[in-house]
């Protein structure tokens, strides 16, 4: 195994990558939160990125021109979108929306060239770097062959339902074949999901009751009903750069697939349920507690007060 | 010692192995270098104490791997693979095959036979790091090794 440690020498920190990021933690610990994002994104890139959008603007033009998928930019057609998305169990994904697919994915993918880039969106990434004339110092491959990167970000995903439920497929299909020696339960499972239109059919398909909550911290616009591996029953609120995620299964398993080591871990009692709120210092991000029968997690993707949290659980309990 | 100071401290003797770390969870550089990002600024936030340098340096990648698989969960793992894509470049293809090989075993095996043989843990320090069982973390290497020689030598005839 040198050779995985050999190959392992290419992966380095640069003198650019180390001060940027130090630069970025800086920033974080001085102003309390994660501001990496806003404060180092350059003209150059929001260049780009207008460049990238008029792009992914065009090509949705080509796809929407196969006649087979229906884009999220055509409003009136957003709530079929939804209900097709819903529906999705892998039939109407037809031989000529796959070909579709497909000619999306070689648009996309780009060669290896340079010619456009698609450029990771925080901070001056060292793959920006090396798309300039000059970048041979801050490319850390040891190289002077520029590389183009794509990027998949979730809106991208949502404009293209034919390309995310052929990826899903393929992965699905790919993934299959690491499972079978990996035995380790609902961490080990790959992200095979069946999406159902409500709560009750969801709760059918998985044999067990899994509720709604009635108010959500934030104003969801969409929420999504699976089942994970035909194990793991999920509803995730999505709202403006927000997500609340609810998972319910069977056992004591912890299901809630966040791994992070909270600083903050308050423990409390609601209705004979020995409840877990985790979190940091500037809010709770995680629920977890098991029933004796089902482990429940609740996961929100912003901070919560304590309150928030217990508000949330008691409305989840309220309706088992 | 200030946040700056032991943020330096932090990158200069830690930075390419939870770099490395990241990577063979994410596969990609620009999440990788978040999972670095965020793991110093997480473990600055934490402040913990260190009784050594072992010790500090497992807690920078006990971080670092939860939150390397934080990424994966929430985030699909992207296609792009610029080691893959730079070893071939390089004409490197052996390297590219041992590397191409780790990535296709699960998840549990792979964190272990990272651990072990790039960072040259104990299982015992293993399974410290990760939170698991060291006899899980035995097989997990046990059957890592034994899925990369049959991977090795089915799909690139490699001995």
């Amino acid at each position: 195994m040198n050779k995985y440690s050999e190959a392992m020498e290419n992966i380095k920190v640069t003198d650019e990558m180390r001060s940027r990021i130090l630069r970025n933690v800086a920033l974080s610990l001085e102003s309390g939160k994660d501001e990496a994002e806003s404060e180092t994104e350059t003209e150059a890139e929001i260049e780009k990125e207008a460049e990238i959008k008029t792009e992914k603007e065009a090509e949705k033009e080509t796809v929407r021109k196969t006649g087979e998928t229906i884009t999220a930019n055509e409003s009136a057609d957003i709530t079929e979108f939804r209900s097709i998305k819903k529906r999705r169990s892998g039939a109407w994904i037809t031989p000529v929306a796959l070909t579709a697919a497909a000619a999306l994915i070689l648009v996309i993918v780009r060669p290896w060239s340079g010619s456009s880039l698609m450029s990771a969106n925080k901070g001056s990434s060292s793959f920006d770097a090396a798309m300039s004339e000059d970048a041979s110092a801050d490319y850390h491959y040891d190289s002077e062959t520029a590389v183009a990167e794509t990027t998949e970000d979730d809106s991208w995903d949502e404009d293209y339902p034919v390309y995310e439920d052929a990826m899903l497929e393929a992965e699905a299909e790919a993934a299959e074949e690491e499972t079978k020696d990996n035995s380790e339960g609902i961490e080990g499972m790959v992200f095979d999901a069946t999406e159902f239109p409500s709560v009750r059919e969801m709760s059918d398909a998985i044999g067990f009751e899994v509720n709604d909550i009635s108010e959500v911290p934030f104003e969801a616009t969409e929420v999504i009903y699976r089942v994970i591996s035909g194990k793991l029953a999920e509803i995730v609120y999505i709202g403006d750069g927000d997500k609340l995620t609810i998972r319910k299964s069977a056992g004591e398993e912890d299901n809630s697939g966040d791994y992070n080591e909270y600083t903050l871990d308050e423990p409390i009692e609601i209705e004979g349920n020995k409840i877990d709120i985790l979190g940091f210092e500037e809010g709770y991000y995680l629920v977890t507690w098991y029933d004796g029968e089902y482990f429940h997690s609740i996961r929100s993707d912003s901070p919560q007060t304590a309150d928030k949290m217990k508000e949330i659980i008691s409305d989840l309990i309220k309706g088992e | 010692m200030d946040f700056n100071t032991r943020a330096e401290h932090f990158m200069d003797a830690y930075g390419n192995a939870i770099l490395r770390l990241a990577y063979s969870y994410v596969h990609n550089m620009e999440d990788a270098e978040d999972v670095l990002q965020d793991t110093l600024i997480r473990v600055l936030q934490a402040d913990p104490e260190f009784e050594s340098e072992a010790h500090e340096k497992a807690y920078l990648l006990k971080t670092a791997a939860n939150l390397a698989k934080n990424k994966i969960e929430y985030n699909k793992r992207r296609e792009t693979d610029e080691l893959n894509e730079e070893l071939v470049s390089q004409e490197k293809e052996d390297l590219s095959f041992v590397w191409e090989a780790v990535k296709k075993l699960p998840d549990t095996s792979r964190e272990v036979i990272h651990l072990f043989y790039e960072e040259g843990y104990q299982t015992s320090q293993i399974a410290e790091i990760l939170g698991r069982n060291e006899s899980t973390v035995r097989s997990d290497l046990k059957r890592g090794r034994e899925r990369l020689k049959e991977i090795l030598k089915e799909e690139y005839d490699f001995e």
